[in-house]
């Protein structure tokens, strides 16, 4: 695959039909990749494809982060793909203005442990959709797993007692040392100014204390609801190890089951959070 | 969770048992008037609300109800016009979509739901608007004083 990678990237750069490349490279530790950025064709042998191919590349895309004139290529799992979709239905990037190279891909594993990720064992779609080129064999890709397998673990949350719930996202929540990986690495937080540090009026009180850290993980997470596409980046980033993907999921659950909305699969889609039906179900108001 | 904290912040009441702090953010154009209504009606009901008026419940942030929290409010209940009421023809309805979420996370991060109510209450709706703030009342002097956010905020 890293093969016709390297080869779709030169075709692309040399009939300039992209300006730039985004995918993953060899990192300085063996066995890790990073993001390159890939402007001349000369260079396109940098591209690497293996299963440390773990940035969610669609960051870059959002919040004007990186500019270039003409096109932009960029290398996606189906995962980052489903980020870079829904950039295009928040109209932080123009569909025409990017060309999405989709790997078929088998998974990916941890750096450290080698193990296959977790989202990697729960991943309804390992074959790329709504993309420009496909790398890969869809015919070798494996069977995607069973829908409700990402919220397999919220189940032991959604058991405990209120206040067992309470103690364990207390306990949590006081690791937080408010670096903002999280937010940073999040292709879908792109605001140019971030509520968590406005300061008049301060929202979300923004020292390391169990109140702003317990507001904070609470607002990150549900300001991605109905947007979050479960790239998991978020939990993989957090330098204290903090379970922010069973936040993230909670919202993707009581999306799909009260609207029955999957973030980042139809380009077309209204967003579920700026629209409404006039019998939206509820039970809770009076 | 642990006790000595409750002491402290205990409000006394007239009988000098728990009184709780309830916030209640309300639109304009039906609770609040419905709650008006009730007061020209001469209608009692439990004095532990305090009403914060906006234009409209899709106005209603969740960082209102959070900070109403971390104030010091052992309940928050929030209050509109009826599907299809709308003042503004749509922002209750936006609302329920965003309050249904919040509410789906604060039950996630393990809050006692009887502390976050919601209903909706039309203009002429004054005896229904006395039954929910006796209702929240009662539930929430129930459950005592709201310790969870009071020990989160204790070292700030
Ligand atoms: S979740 Fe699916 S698409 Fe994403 S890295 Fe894992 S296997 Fe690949
Ligand atoms: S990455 Fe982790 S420690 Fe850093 S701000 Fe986010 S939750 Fe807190």
């Amino acid at each position: 695959m890293t093969d016709n990678l390297r080869k779709l990237a030169r075709e692309l750069l040399e009939s300039g039909k992209a300006s730039v490349v985004i995918g993953y490279g060899d990192a300085t530790l063996p066995g890790r990749t990073t993001p390159v950025f890939i402007t001349s064709a000369a260079e396109a042998d940098r591209l690497v494809w293996n299963e440390h191919c773990l940035n969610n590349l669609a960051v870059y895309l959002s919040s004007r982060k990186f500019k270039t004139d003409g096109k932009i290529a960029i290398v996606a799992k189906p995962c980052d793909l489903r980020a870079i979709i829904n950039l295009v239905q928040e109209n932080q990037v123009k569909r025409e203005d990017v060309i999405i190279i989709g790997m078929v891909c088998s998974g990916m594993k941890d750096n450290d442990s080698g193990k296959p990720l977790e989202k990697c064992n729960a991943c309804m779609e390992h074959v790329p959709k709504n993309c420009d080129e496909i790398i890969g064999d869809p015919a070798s890709a494996p069977k995607p797993a069973d829908p409700n397998a990402e919220f397999i673990s919220l189940e032991k949350l959604e058991a405990m007692s209120p206040d067992e719930r309470w103690a364990f996202w207390s306990k949590e929540f006081s690791k937080c040392i408010r670096c903002y990986a999280c937010r940073q690495v999040c292709p879908m937080c792109y605001c140019t100014q971030c509520i968590a540090q406005k300061t008049q009026p301060q929202w979300i009180p923004s020292s390391q204390t169990p109140k702003g850290n317990f507001s904070f993980g609470m607002f990150r997470a549900l300001h991605s609801a109905g947007r979050c596409v479960s790239c998991g980046e978020c939990e993989r980033v957090c330098p204290v190890g903090i379970p922010l993907n069973l936040l993230t999921a909670k919202m993707r659950k009581e999306i799909r089951e009260k609207y029955g909305y999957e973030a980042g699969c139809d380009p077309d889609a209204p967003a579920p959070m700026c629209n409404f039906k006039p019998d939206d179900k509820e039970d809770f108001i009076r | 969770m642990s006790t000595q904290t409750e002491s402290k912040h205990e409000s006394a009441g007239a009988a000098g048992g728990f009184e709780p702090k309830i916030t209640a953010f309300v639109c304009n154009w039906c609770t609040y008037a419905g709650a008006d209504l009730a007061g020209t009606s001469r209608l009692k009901y439990q004095s532990n609300v305090r009403v914060v008026k906006l234009p409209c419940t899709g106005r209603i942030d969740p960082h209102f109800i959070i900070k109403a929290f971390e104030n010091g409010a052992d309940g928050v209940l929030v209050s509109g016009c009826h599907p299809g009421d709308c003042h503004y023809t749509s922002g209750n309805y936006h609302a329920r979509r965003r309050f249904t979420m919040f509410r789906a996370m604060m039950e996630f991060l393990g809050l006692d739901m009887d502390r976050l109510q919601f209903s909706w209450v039309s203009a002429a709706e004054g005896g229904k608007w006395t039954k929910v703030v006796d209702d929240v009342t009662n539930k929430v002097r129930n459950l005592g004083p709201n310790t969870k956010y009071r020990e989160l905020c204790e070292n700030d």
